[in-house]
């Protein structure tokens, strides 16, 4: 092919293009048709909701309130002791962990189809440690536990109204997974909620708040402009100093990612 | 019709035109993207947002290069986002991925692919002229008006385009260049 003419090429395309194994189109109009806003009901309608919802009101609000309250908000993340009721925008996707680890559900994961590995050559941000120090309007802290841990081997900054931080560990096999990833993230850039993790429980870092979580759980990562969920299956640090949070999601015990994450110190 | 009504806030007449798009839209959100979950995630963000934007379009005009506009600014936006990238990581991780088995493809479609593997080498501009005057066999003046430029600016784009991909087929896919080639 090297040797034809734009012409040629041209018609290669289109002959692939024709030939082009997509996969099937989901159902995207029913959908859709759901997120569109309701038509303006008539007043009386109004009225009979107001009546019925202060009747499920009466009747309903000890257990209302106990839901009301059952979470756990940790700087930006917010954790929900039970799964979501409302659909989300997207079929959630079991996912791997975060981890080497493979996922023993791994027939529920969402199909891969014959797709380049992307994300780590397409995601913008991609920087080095000392710009992100000058870039982040915090100072950015790195673990020093394990003693073999390293640099880490990505470091992705982005800014959203506020500057979200990630660090990622590799697996020094040259494999290519991942072995621990930080998210460092400043108020205000994006939210993380999690709904129905397995463990939750409350710790404390260095002296802060913070929670332990385990999968499989709904994460849901918003900003202004995006709102994905996924299911995922991993163990996760969450704690906060200042206006910073932070979340460290590795195959680590509880007792080894507490000790991760009180070796984090600012850079040399 | 179904514009003007949609426009009047008659959302049963948006349903439709959904219909009539939505293949073309979602399959454009696969090329970008190449994850089908994902791409149907951006294809109904396209409908919500177009819905919201119905009124400022003028209904004269075909709506599927508006459409083709929008769905690729939230892929091009959703491929270079944080969010994408921590999933990107979790499908790293699974120990081996999950792809089509050759035997399930005939010559042509694996030659699809592998052509399809040599655009997405290209910058995101290069891969979207691509996607749409030859995988979504858009006319010229189609993808000028989805991508809002001139037609001329549109032809030396894609010759642009086709020189870049005729070099790394040429570095990169020596294969799809050994045969049919005369």
């Amino acid at each position: 092919m090297s040797s034809m003419d734009p012409e040629q090429l041209e018609e290669r395309l289109r002959q692939a293009a024709a030939h082009f194994r997509y996969p099937p189109t989901s159902p995207i109009a029913s959908v859709v048709m759901k997120r569109l806003p309701r038509p303006a009901a008539p007043r009386w309608t109004w009225a009979v909701v107001a009546v019925l919802v202060m009747l499920a009101a009466l009747l309903l609000v000890p257990p209302a309130r106990a839901a009301v309250i059952d979470f756990i908000q940790i700087g930006v993340v917010r954790i929900f002791r039970t799964e979501p009721v409302p659909a989300p925008v997207s079929t959630p996707a079991l996912q791997a962990p975060l981890t080497a680890t493979p996922l023993a559900t791994s027939s529920a994961q969402a199909p891969v189809t014959a797709t380049p590995s992307s994300g780590l050559q397409d995601l913008a941000g991609e920087t080095t440690l000392a710009d992100a120090q000058s870039n982040t309007g915090f100072s950015v802290l790195i673990p020093h536990y394990p003693p073999d841990l390293g640099k880490p081997d990505r470091i992705y900054l982005q800014d959203m109204g506020g500057s979200l931080l990630l660090l990622v560990w590799l697996q020094p096999d040259g494999s290519g997974h991942v072995r621990m990833s930080l998210q460092e993230i400043a108020a205000g850039s994006w939210a993380l909620a999690k709904f129905g993790p397995q463990t939750l429980q409350e710790v404390t870092v260095n002296g802060h708040k913070g929670v332990w979580a385990t999968g499989p759980y709904l994460l849901e990562t918003r900003n202004h402009e995006y709102d994905t969920r996924r299911l995922v299956a991993g163990n996760s640090l969450i704690w906060t100093q200042g206006n910073v949070t932070y979340r460290l999601e590795s195959s680590l015990s509880l007792d080894e990612a507490l000790k991760v994450a009180e070796s984090l110190a600012p850079l040399p | 019709m179904l514009i003007s009504r949609s426009q009047a806030g008659d959302a049963s007449a948006w349903e439709p035109v959904v219909l009539a798009h939505e293949e073309a839209v979602f399959r454009l959100a696969y090329l970008i993207l190449g994850d089908p979950d994902e791409a149907r995630d951006i294809a109904q963000e396209t409908f919500v947002r177009a819905w919201r934007s119905i009124g400022r379009v003028d209904g004269s005009r075909p709506l599927q290069p508006w459409l083709l506009r929008i769905c690729t600014n939230l892929a091009v936006n959703r491929r270079r986002s944080v969010a994408r990238y921590l999933a990107a990581l979790m499908r790293r991780a699974q120990a081996e991925p999950r792809v089509p088995g050759t035997e399930e493809l005939s010559a042509q479609q694996m030659e699809a692919q592998q052509l399809w593997q040599a655009v997405r080498r290209l910058d995101p501009a290069d891969q979207q002229i691509v996607y749409l005057r030859y995988f979504l066999d858009l006319s010229v003046a189609e993808t000028a008006e989805t991508l809002q430029t001139a037609q001329g600016t549109v032809k030396s784009r894609s010759h642009r385009a086709l020189e870049r991909l005729r070099n790394v087929i040429r570095r990169e896919f020596p294969m799809l260049g050994d045969e049919r080639s005369a």
